[in-house]
């Protein structure tokens, strides 16, 4: 199969999303590639949500609460899904909105890097936000994702700041090494 | 460095709590298990501290409780009966020994052999001998203590409905101790059975002989602690597993059982092991990660070491409504709600593996029992699968059989009982390519048929038989060359 070169939007549910959306629409027309928007749900099984410390078990405990945890599981994932859809949904119409002419969406379980290095084969350029959800709590100026997704890809990486505005200029970093 | 984040400090609020929650529930079974061992409540409830502490950090399945447990008390009565505490000890560090080297050596994958049906009679038995247990501190007893249990009982199973922010455990004892002081009651209390924790435990290697003498008397009994303690920890941990959706690593889970034996047995403890009811527990209040586990085994100390003048007053009747509930809570009862749908070669070694295990009080004994069960099983309904179809050819002269299915051990017989030897002909050719032997027995039966045809005087040809054989894994050895797959599926 031939690789896709779209360029890779990904965003999450933070005010950076719509920032990432205008670059990448950008980036995406200048390019002449196809334009895919990815949000990277994480699962956390490892967190607990009971609120039941009563400790007692009775007959048939065991099943009751393995069907209680699938269901309560399914809930969950089946109303991240319908948010991120719609979140994602909103980004394709601004989008659309914007002259982009192919917008693809796509959800995806895991983590946003192990997401990026499995999807880069397929990929010119990936778009995302130099901060994120968590920028509202922590200090750090660049995200944790973004460290780590540019030590782990092989492509052009485009970390998006602020308010959208063509770049005019450009500038080329050369180091001595080679 | 990001999985020990999310191992230890991904879900801190819920494992504090259900930590606390869990701790509760230990405490009865190291009390209660150090009574049918014969040893002192302290050497359970050090037992209990230090399996808790150690496997938070060695374990390979984060979020499962181990500690002091009934299965492995089981199995040391007799030891401490002829040889004394010291003996427990060692047996106890012997037992880590050979826990460690039982999971470098791949103890997990063995799981595989146990089947459900196995699995189920672990959990029945184990829940059957946890109440058994109990039935010492509920005869040639006052009337009272019967009506303090039956009220533990109900307080454990009714508070829920008032509020579930509180263990109703915990309740449950808080409320009959006080009860029984500010009565007077005269009942068996905790005190009465043998002396508590009045100090943190100290490292101290066991005192014993390091003599092959030594090495005879614990060692049996060590190895049958090993067995047990990997057996039920695995079982816990694939509960654990499907409960979290989540992978474990049993071969970490095995050797770190086996460190924490070691510890356990050099700070005057008795062997323990993961424990189903109490990590079902730990799970249901919310508890995922190793912080829970290390919670229960710190507050475990804290509660017996510093509220000992208080556990002391406890009485006896409280923790019997409690391990009662974790014996409930064990059990499987749906096992035997459906013991007349399931097919009943399961029901059988369900059956056994519990019949097994009451009778002898060795989980190992009952395990051993369920997997030759259904290994026999198997065998025997395997063995169904074989065909002989016969036709004459060339004007009568020849008869071709032709063979398909399984030949081994449990089929040879049938496989000799399907051809004609008293058959009045020139020639038989019997066609094996579409067959499989599996075995020296296979081999040696179709030896037998040819040499009965050549006493009829009747010329015997065999056809693909080198096919036949391919299966003979360990003779021919395919399962380790290319082609093995299509050898195996293709004919």
């Amino acid at each position: 199969m031939k690789p896709e070169n779209k360029v890779l939007a990904c965003v999450d549910q933070s005010r950076f999303a719509d920032f990432v959306a205008d670059y990448a629409v950008w980036a995406a027309s200048r390019m002449d590639a196809p334009l895919e928007f990815l949000h990277v749900i994480d699962r956390h099984p490892e967190v607990g949500t009971s609120q039941d410390h009563s400790g007692a078990i009775g007959i048939d405990t065991q099943e009751h609460l393995l069907e209680q945890i699938a269901e309560e599981e399914r809930a969950r994932i089946r109303a991240e899904r319908e948010q991120g859809r719609a979140f994602l949904n909103r980004l394709r119409e601004r989008a659309l909105a914007a002259g982009a002419e192919a917008v693809d969406m796509r959800q995806r379980h895991g983590e946003l890097v192990a997401t990026l290095v499995e999807q880069e084969q397929d990929v010119r350029l990936i778009v995302l936000g130099r901060r994120g959800a968590s920028a509202e709590t922590s200090g750090r100026d660049i995200g944790r994702h973004v460290e780590q997704t540019v030590r782990a890809l092989h492509k052009p990486i485009l970390a998006v700041t602020d308010v959208f505005k063509p770049p005019s200029a450009c500038c080329w970093p050369l180091t001595a090494r080679a | 460095m990001s999985s020990i984040r999310q191992d230890w400090f991904s879900n801190i609020r819920n494992d504090l709590l259900s930590g606390v929650v869990v701790a509760l529930a230990l405490i009865p079974e190291a009390l209660a298990f150090s009574i049918i061992a014969g040893v002192d409540p302290r050497v359970g409830l050090y037992a209990a501290f230090s399996m808790a502490t150690v496997i938070a950090f060695t374990g390979g399945r984060p979020g499962m409780i181990s500690a002091a447990t009934g299965a492995m008390a089981l199995l040391m009565v007799t030891l401490v009966k002829d040889h004394g505490l010291q003996y427990l000890f060692a047996a106890t560090v012997l037992t880590g020994l050979l826990q460690i080297l039982m999971g470098w050596l791949g103890f997990a994958k063995l799981m595989r052999f146990v089947s459900r049906s196995v699995i189920t009679g672990f959990a029945n038995a184990l829940a059957i001998v946890i109440f058994l247990a109990q039935l010492p501190e509920l005869t040639h007893v006052p009337w009272t203590v019967y009506t303090l249990t039956a009220g533990g009982l109900a307080i454990i199973y009714l508070f829920p409905y008032v509020t579930k922010a509180v263990p109703s455990p915990l309740v449950a004892i808080v409320v009959l101790t006080a009860l029984t002081v500010a009565l007077g009651l005269h009942v068996p209390t905790v005190g009465d059975k043998g002396q508590l924790p009045d100090s943190l435990p100290v490292f101290l290697l066991p005192d014993v002989p390091l003599n092959l003498h030594t090495l005879q008397i614990i060692f049996p009994v060590s190895l049958a602690m090993a067995v047990v303690g990997l057996l039920e920890s695995m079982m816990t941990a694939t509960l654990i597993d499907d409960f979290t959706d989540t992978p474990s690593n049993k071969r970490r889970e095995c050797m770190g059982q086996g460190v924490a034996n070691i510890v356990t047995g050099c700070i005057g403890g008795m062997a323990g092991c993961a424990m189903i009811g109490q990590s079902v527990i730990n799970v249901k209040s919310g508890g995922r990660g190793r912080l829970s586990t290390l919670t229960a085994g710190v507050v475990l100390l804290i509660l017996v070491v510093f509220l000992g003048p208080w556990v002391a007053q406890i009485p006896m009747a409280a923790l019997v409504a409690v391990m009662i509930m974790v014996s409930i809570g064990t059990f499987n009862w749906n096992s035997f709600r459906h013991l007349r749908e399931h097919p009943k070669s399961s029901s059988a070694v369900m059956l056994a593996t519990v019949a097994v295990v009451v009778a002898t009080d060795n989980l190992a004994l009952g395990v051993l029992t369920g997997v030759l069960l259904s290994g026999f099983f198997f065998a025997h309904k395997v063995g169904q699968i074989l065909r002989v179809r016969s036709m004459t050819e060339d004007e009568g002269r020849v008869r071709v059989y032709t063979v398909t299915g399984q030949v081994f051990f449990a089929s040879a017989e049938r496989f000799i009982a399907a051809f004609d030897f008293k058959e009045v002909i020139d020639k038989v050719r019997i066609d094996v390519s579409r067959a499989h032997f599996w075995d020296i027995t296979a081999v040696s039966a179709l030896d037998k048929v040819i040499l009965k045809f050549r006493r009829e005087a009747t010329e015997v040809e065999v056809i693909g038989l080198n096919e036949a054989s391919a299966t003979m894994v360990d003779k021919f050895a395919v399962h380790d060359k290319d082609g093995a797959e299509d050898l195996l599926t293709s004919h």
